[in-house]
C-alpha cells in the first residue's frame, strides 16, 4: 500500500518521456497521477484504525543487512494527515500549473519526483531511508526553482540547495553515530530505547543538536532562515505551493519524529533553546513582514513566523503533565497542517494575480477587487485564516499552541502572543493595500478563472472551513499518535 | 617455481598476449575494426578468465612475490571491466588518434597488465615493477593526439611519475635495509617483533616516503599538482582510464601498505589530517574551474581524500570494515567516473571543447547523454540514490565506527560544498535561457552501450548494494 503510493509518481515521471511531447497529455497524466494519490490518501484515512497505537501500513524488508538499513515504512497518526496534505497539495499545484508552456514535460518530470521524495520522507520509519528521501528531494525543487523561476532565480536555488545539503550534512552523521550506537536505525525501536551517555558513541545532547540543525534550517527558523525568502520569492507559483505547503513542514515532522521521539530527555533539556528560537522567529518573521514589498517575500517571511508557533508548541513538551505535552505537540502538528493550506492558499492567490497582472509589488496593486473579484475573495479567506480569525483553521491551532505553551513558558508565551496583534496588523495592512482601495490601472476585463484554476482554490478554501470549524477531524489523528507517545514517556 | 604457478597470472598473460597480438595486427591488417573487435575479445577473455579465478583458493606463488588472493582478483575484475568499458567506448574518439589508434588499444591494455599485477603483488620490487609497467604505456597513450597541449602533459605526467618513483624507490630501500628484506610480510613480520625505539624514524620516514610515492599516483596532498593539467591535456577515454583503475591499484598498494604499518604505529592522525587536507584542496580547486575535465581533475583529487578516511579507520575498529569501505567507493568511483567522462566526451565529440560554457543547452541537443552526466554528477556529489551516497555512507559508517567524527563532519561539510559545482555543471546543461545552438550529435552506439553500462553501474550499486557488499566481505575474509 505505501510501496504503492510513494512509488506511483515515480512512476507517472518515467511514463513522462514517452508521451511523444504531447503537452496535454503530460498535464492530464500528471493530473492524473496526482488525483490517483489523493485518492490513496482518502482511502488510508478512511482505512486507518484510531483505537490502535502505533504504526500501520507498515511494511519491513531487510534492505542492506551488513549496515542494517531496512525498507521499513508505515504511518501513525501524526505522518497520515501530513500525507493527505502532501497529496492534497499536489493535486493543486500539478492543477495550476496547467498553463505552464515552457519545457512542459521536464516540469511535471521533477513534480512527479517531488511528490515521492516528500510522501517518502513522511512514511520511512528507517532514518537511512528518510534521510535518503530528505535528499532526493533537493534536486527535482532545485531544478523547479532554477528553471521556472524569476528573479535571481539561479542564486535562489543554489542557496536553497546548500542550506539544506548543509543541515543534512550534520543529520548524515548524527544517524550514523545513533545507529551505530544503538545498533539500529529503526526509529519505532529507537524511541523505545532510553538513551544515555553510555550507550552512546558521543553524548546524545551533541547528536540532538545535528538532528535539530537539519530540521531548523527546513523549516525554517531564525537564524537559519534566510534561504526562504529567497526560494519562495523565486520560484514559480506551484513551486511556492509546495515549498510552503509541504516541504517546510518536513523539517517540524522530522523535529516531532526525530528530535522529541527519539532524544526524548534531550528534547526537554533543550527545550529552553526550542522555545526560545520559537518565540524569536515568532516575533522576528512578523516584524520584519512590515517591510516587504513583494506580496510573496511578505508572505515568506509570515510562514518564518508560523513556524515558530510550530517550535513553540513542541517546547512544551517539557511539561511534566502529559495533557499540556500532548496538546503542545498536537498543536504544533495541527499548525503545521493547517499552515499547509492557508499558505497554499495565499500563494496560489498570488499566483493568480501574477499570472494576469505581471506584478507582485504592493504598490502596484490597488482596489483588485474591482478587478477580480474571485481572486481577491480567496485571498482574503487565506490572510483571514493566517491571521487566526476565529471560525477559519488558523485560529485553532494557535490557540492550542498558546494554552499548552502558557502552562509550561509563562513569559515566553506572554509575549509570543503579541505576535498575534503584528500579524493582524501585517494582515489587515497588506489587504488593505493590495484588495481595497481605489482602483488603479485601466485594466477592467481580467481573465476569468479556468476551471483548473478554481478546482484547487476551492478544495483549500474547503479544508481551511471545515478544519476550523471541527478540527477534531484531524486532531483525532494526532491524537492517537501523540498522546500515546506522551503517556508512555511521561507517564500518568 | 612451479609452471603450475602460471595460472594465477593467467588473465595477465592473456591480455599481454592480445596486446602484442593487436600491435601485430596493426602493422599487417588495415582493417581497425577487427583488430578492436579482436582486442576486444582478449580483454573479455582475460575477464571470464579472472572471475574464474575468484573461485581458485589463495595461494603465494613466484617465490611470494605474488599473493593470489581474492581481494586481488577482484581488483583484476574492476580494472578489466573498466579497461573494457573504457576501449569500447572510446571507437568515435580514436579519430583523434589517426594512425596510431592501433598502439592506442595495445598501449593501454600493456598498462592494464601492470595494474592488475599491483594488488596481487606481496613483495615490493613486483610492485615497483608493476608501477613502472602502468604509467610508461600511458605516457606515451597521453600524448597520443600529438596536440601541443597533450605532449605537455605527457611531459608532465612523465616527470612527476619518475620523481614518485624515485620517492617510492628510497622508502623501499629504507625499509629493505632495516628488514633485510622486500616482501610484504617478511617486513611485516619484522617489523612487528623487533623492539623499534632507536630505529623507529627510519621505518616511519620509509613509509612516509612510501606513501608520497604512491600519493603522487592517486593524488592526495601535497602530490596533485599534476593531475589537473594532466587531465585537461589527456586524451579523455585515457584519463577516464587513469582515473579509475590507476586510482584504484594505487589504493590497493596503500592499503596493502599501510596494513604493514598500522602494525608497529598508529597512523590515524597522519592520514586524517592528509584526508582533510585532500578534499579542502581539491575542492576548493574545483571551484574555480572552467573546463570540464580540470574539474573533474579537482574532483578526483577530492574523492582521494575521502577515501583516505577509509584508510584513516584502519587501525581502530580492524581493518576489514574500513578496507570494504575503501574498496566499495573504489567500485562505485569506477562506475561514476566512466559515466561523467564519457557523457562529457559524448557532447564534446560534437561541440570540440570541454569547456563548462560549451555545455549550455546540452540537453536540447543530446538528451541521453546529459541525463548520464546529470546522474553521474549527483553520484559524485553523494546524493541518493545514485552508488556516490552509499559508498560515502560506508566510509563514513567506518569512520565514525573508529570515533573520527572530527573528520566525516568535514567529510559530509566539504561534500556539501562540492555540490555548488557540480550543480553548476549540471544546471548548464539544462539552460534555455541562451539561445541554443543546435549541432549535429554523433550517434554512437558504442559509446551509447558504455553509457547504459556505467548508468546501470551507478543504479544498481546505489538502490541494491548488497550482493556485492556480501562478495567485498567474503573475499576479504578469505
Amino acid at each position: 500500500m505505501l510501496t504503492v503510493l510513494i512509488f506511483i509518481p515515480v512512476f507517472g515521471a518515467l511514463i513522462i518521456p514517452f508521451l511523444r511531447n504531447n503537452q496535454k497529455y503530460i498535464k492530464y497524466w500528471a493530473l492524473a497521477i496526482t488525483c490517483f494519490e489523493l485518492l490513496l490518501s482518502v482511502f488510508m484515512l478512511i482505512n486507518f484504525d484510531l483505537s490502535k497505537n502505533g504504526y500501520q501500513f507498515v511494511e519491513n524488508y531487510e534492505w542492506i543487512p551488513s549496515l542494517g538499513i531496512s525498507y521499513h515504512l508505515g504511518v501513525d497518526g501524526l505522518s497520515l494527515p501530513l500525507v493527505f496534505l502532501t497529496t492534497l497539495l499536489f493535486v493543486c499545484a500539478v492543477s495550476i500549473s496547467m498553463s505552464i508552456n515552457t519545457r512542459v514535460a521536464e516540469y511535471f518530470f521533477w513534480f512527479l519526483i517531488l511528490e515521492t521524495s516528500v510522501l517518502g520522507v513522511f512514511i520511512s520509519l528507517d532514518l537511512v531511508l528518510f534521510f535518503i528521501f530528505w535528499e532526493i528531494e533537493l534536486i527535482p525543487m532545485y531544478f523547479i526553482i532554477s528553471v521556472w523561476g524569476s528573479g535571481r532565480k539561479e542564486y535562489s536555488a543554489m542557496k536553497f540547495v546548500i542550506y539544506t545539503l548543509f543541515g543534512s550534512a550534520f543529520m548524515l552523521v548524527g544517524l550514523l553515530i545513533t545507529g551505530l550506537s544503538i545498533g539500529s536505525f529503526n526509529i519505532e525501536e529507537l524511541s523505545n530505547i532510553t538513551l544515555t551517555s553510555d550507550n552512546f558513541l558521543i553524548s546524545p545532547v551533541y547528536v540532538f543538536i545535528m538532528f535539530f540543525v537539519a530540521f531548523a534550517i527546513k523549516l525554517p527558523s531564525w537564524p537559519l532562515h534566510s534561504w526562504l525568502p529567497d526560494a519562495h520569492t523565486d520560484a514559480p507559483t506551484a513551486g511556492s505551493v509546495i515549498l510552503a505547503g509541504v516541504l517546510i513542514k518536513m523539517g517540524g515532522y522530522g523535529i516531532i519524529r526525530i528530535c522529541v521521539q527519539i532524544f526524548q530527555q534531550e528534547a526537554k533539556d533543550l527545550s529552553l533553546l526550542l522555545v526560545f528560537l520559537g518565540a524569536f522567529s515568532l516575533i522576528y518573521g512578523a516584524i520584519i513582514t512590515f517591510r516587504q514589498t513583494d506580496i510573496k517575500k511578505l508572505i515568506a517571511f509570515s510562514s518564518v513566523s508560523h513556524m515558530g508557533i510550530v517550535l513553540l508548541g513542541i517546547s512544551a513538551y517539557k511539561s511534566n503533565n502529559p495533557d499540556v505535552a500532548s496538546f503542545g505537540l498536537e498543536g504544533a502538528a495541527l499548525q503545521m497542517f493547517t499552515h499547509g493550506t492557508i499558505t497554499g492558499l495565499l500563494f496560489l492567490s498570488i499566483g493568480l494575480i501574477y499570472d494576469r497582472l505581471h506584478t507582485r509589488e504592493i504598490t502596484q496593486l490597488q482596489g483588485l477587487v474591482y478587478k477580480a473579484p474571485t481572486i481577491s475573495l480567496f485571498f482574503v479567506i487565506a490572510s483571514m485564516a493566517s491571521l487566526g480569525l476565529p471560525g477559519l483553521s488558523g485560529f485553532v491551532a494557535e490557540i492550542t499552541v498558546f494554552m499548552a505553551a502558557f502552562a509550561v513558558w509563562n513569559w515566553f508565551t506572554v509575549i509570543s502572543v503579541f505576535s498575534i496583534v503584528l500579524t493582524a496588523g501585517y494582515m489587515l495592512w497588506l489587504v488593505q493595500r493590495v484588495i481595497f482601495g481605489d482602483h488603479i490601472g485601466d485594466e477592467k476585463n481580467l481573465q476569468k478563472l479556468s476551471t483548473y484554476e478554481y478546482i484547487p482554490a476551492l478544495l483549500l478554501v474547503a479544508s481551511i472551513i471545515v478544519l476550523g470549524v471541527y478540527p477534531s477531524i484531524i486532531f483525532e489523528f494526532f491524537e492517537q499518535s501523540v498522546t500515546a507517545f506522551v503517556n508512555n514517556t511521561i507517564g500518568v | 617455481m612451479d609452471v603450475a604457478d602460471l595460472i594465477y597470472i593467467g588473465s595477465e598473460i592473456i591480455v599481454a598476449v592480445t596486446a602484442t597480438l593487436t600491435l601485430l595486427m596493426g602493422i599487417f591488417s588495415g582493417r581497425y575494426i577487427i583488430v578492436k573487435i579482436v582486442s576486444l575479445l582478449g580483454i573479455l577473455s582475460g575477464l571470464i578468465y579472472a572471475v574464474g579465478l575468484w573461485f581458485v583458493s589463495t595461494s603465494y606463488v613466484f617465490y611470494n612475490t605474488i599473493h593470489a588472493n581474492q581481494l586481488s582478483v577482484f581488483f583484476k575484475i574492476l580494472v578489466l571491466v573498466t579497461l573494457l568499458l573504457v576501449i569500447t567506448g572510446s571507437y568515435d574518439y580514436s579519430k583523434y588518434f589517426g594512425k596510431l589508434r592501433v598502439e592506442y588499444l595495445s598501449l593501454m591494455m600493456y598498462s592494464s597488465v601492470g595494474m592488475m599485477l599491483l594488488p596481487a603483488s606481496n613483495d615490493f620490487i613486483t610492485a615497483y615493477i608493476s608501477l613502472e609497467l602502468i604509467a610508461l604505456p600511458l605516457v606515451a597513450v597521453i600524448a597520443m593526439t600529438k596536440e601541443e597541449y597533450s605532449i605537455e602533459a605527457s611531459l608532465k605526467f612523465l616527470i612527476f611519475s619518475a620523481i614518485s618513483s624515485a620517492f617510492l624507490l628510497y622508502g623501499i630501500v629504507l625499509l629493505y635495509g632495516f628488514s633485510g628484506s622486500t616482501n610484504f610480510e617478511v617486513i611485516a613480520h619484522i617489523l612487528s617483533n623487533t623492539n623499534l625505539d632507536s630505529n623507529i624514524s627510519i621505518v616511519l620516514i620509509a613509509i612516509l616516503f612510501i606513501l608520497g610515492g604512491v600519493g603522487f599516483k592517486v593524488g592526495i596532498v601535497p602530490f596533485y599538482m599534476w593531475i589537473p593539467d594532466v587531465y585537461e591535456g589527456a586524451p579523455t577515454p585515457v584519463v577516464a582510464f587513469l582515473s579509475i583503475a590507476s586510482k584504484s591499484v594505487g589504493f590497493a598498494l596503500l592499503i596493502k601498505v599501510f596494513l604493514i604499518a598500522y602494525e608497529f604505529a598508529d597512523w590515524t592522525f597522519t592520514i586524517s589530517i592528509i584526508a582533510a587536507l585532500t578534499m579542502i584542496v581539491g575542492n576548493a580547486g574545483a571551484l574555480l574551474q572552467d573546463n570540464a575535465k580540470r574539474l573533474l581533475g579537482y574532483s578526483g583529487i577530492a574523492h582521494a581524500g575521502y577515501i583516505l578516511i577509509g584508510i584513516a579507520c584502519f587501525s581502530q575498529i580492524g581493518t576489514s570494515t574500513g578496507q570494504v569501505a575503501v574498496i566499495f567507493y573504489l567500485l562505485t568511483y569506477a562506475f561514476t567516473n566512466i559515466a561523467a567522462f564519457y557523457s562529457l566526451m559524448n557532447i564534446s565529440l560534437s561541440t570540440n571543447s570541454y569547456s563548462i560554457q560549451s555545455y549550455s543547452g546540452a540537453f536540447f541537443n543530446n538528451k541521453f547523454a546529459s541525463i548520464v552526466l546529470m546522474i553521474s554528477f549527483l553520484s559524485l556529489i553523494g546524493l541518493p540514490p545514485t552508488s556516490g551516497f552509499l559508498g560515502k555512507l560506508y566510509l563514513f559508517n567506518a569512520a565514525i565506527k573508529s570515533e573520527l567524527i572530527w573528520l566525516v563532519l568535514f567529510g559530509v561539510i566539504n561534500s556539501v560544498f562540492s555540490a555548488y559545482y557540480y550543480l553548476k555543471v549540471i544546471k548548464t546543461l539544462f539552460d534555455s535561457d541562451i539561445e541554443i545552438i543546435k549541432y549535429q550529435t554523433s550517434r554512437s552506439y558504442s559509446l551509447n552501450i558504455v553509457l547504459i553500462c556505467a548508468l546501470l553501474g551507478v543504479l544498481i550499486l546505489g538502490v541494491y548494494p548488497d550482493p556485492f557488499l556480501r562478495l567485498l566481505e567474503t573475499s576479504l575474509s578469505s
